[in-house]
């Protein structure tokens, strides 16, 4: 986000918050566009 | 189980291939429920969160983001600024697209002109300032821009490059 911001690729118009629920089996950390990546997931 | 349920259901056997992500041989298959539905896998129709992270799990930049917004190498491994409208990319070798076909310049140059000449891909926002991509060989590719684009490589990671000739269908 710090980057994001820093460049201003996006301006930020407000702030989405995200809850997740995961397994604590599944090894995941949220990413900072939302994005749910399979390949990220272990 | 929703169609968006059913299509993520295989979306961790397709990502194992994918280049510019660890791999890691294909052992189970994972269910992810995500909040969105999408109606087309046209990886530059629609740009919203929505689209480009399913798109995300089949087509593949020239660079990535990690989670924290870092810029990554993913399909060039490197890229350098001769001058300040000129970037040049190098292709990572050995990539296939599913489809078997190695990934190439021309995929690459398809791809922008795609955006370039089709102002309805939303995608096309992000090569709003270039006005060329050439092939100067198998595995090297030059974008040139009308103006300096610091923050290129932070939009060029949503262009997901596709196969030369490849056409999209709204299903």
């Amino acid at each position: 986000m710090t980057s994001v911001m820093d460049d201003l690729v996006w301006i930020p118009l407000y702030l989405d918050e995200n809850v997740y629920g995961v397994e604590r089996s599944v090894r995941w950390i949220p990413r900072a566009d939302s994005y749910i990546l399979a390949a990220e997931i272990d | 189980m929703t169609t968006t349920r059913k299509a993520l259901a295989g979306l961790l056997l397709v990502s194992a291939g994918l280049a510019c992500e660890r791999p890691s041989p294909v052992r189970h298959s994972v269910t992810i429920a995500v909040p969105y539905e999408i109606d087309t896998l046209d990886p530059h129709a629609k740009d919203q969160t929505a689209y480009n992270a399913i798109a995300a799990h089949f087509y593949e930049s020239l660079v990535s983001t990690d989670g924290a917004m870092q810029i990554h190498p993913c399909l060039a491994t490197r890229w350098e600024n001769p001058d300040p409208l000129t970037w040049i990319f190098h292709l990572r070798p050995g990539v296939r697209f599913q489809n078997g076909a190695a990934l190439s310049s021309a995929d690459v140059v398809y791809t922008f002109q795609r955006l370039l000449h089709t102002p309805t891909l939303q995608i096309s926002g992000y090569i709003q300032y270039v006005t060329e991509a050439s092939a100067l060989d198998a595995r090297t590719v030059r974008i040139r821009t009308a103006r300096p684009v610091a923050v290129l490589l932070s939009k060029l990671r949503f262009v997901g490059i596709v196969p030369a000739g490849s056409s999209f269908s709204k299903s």
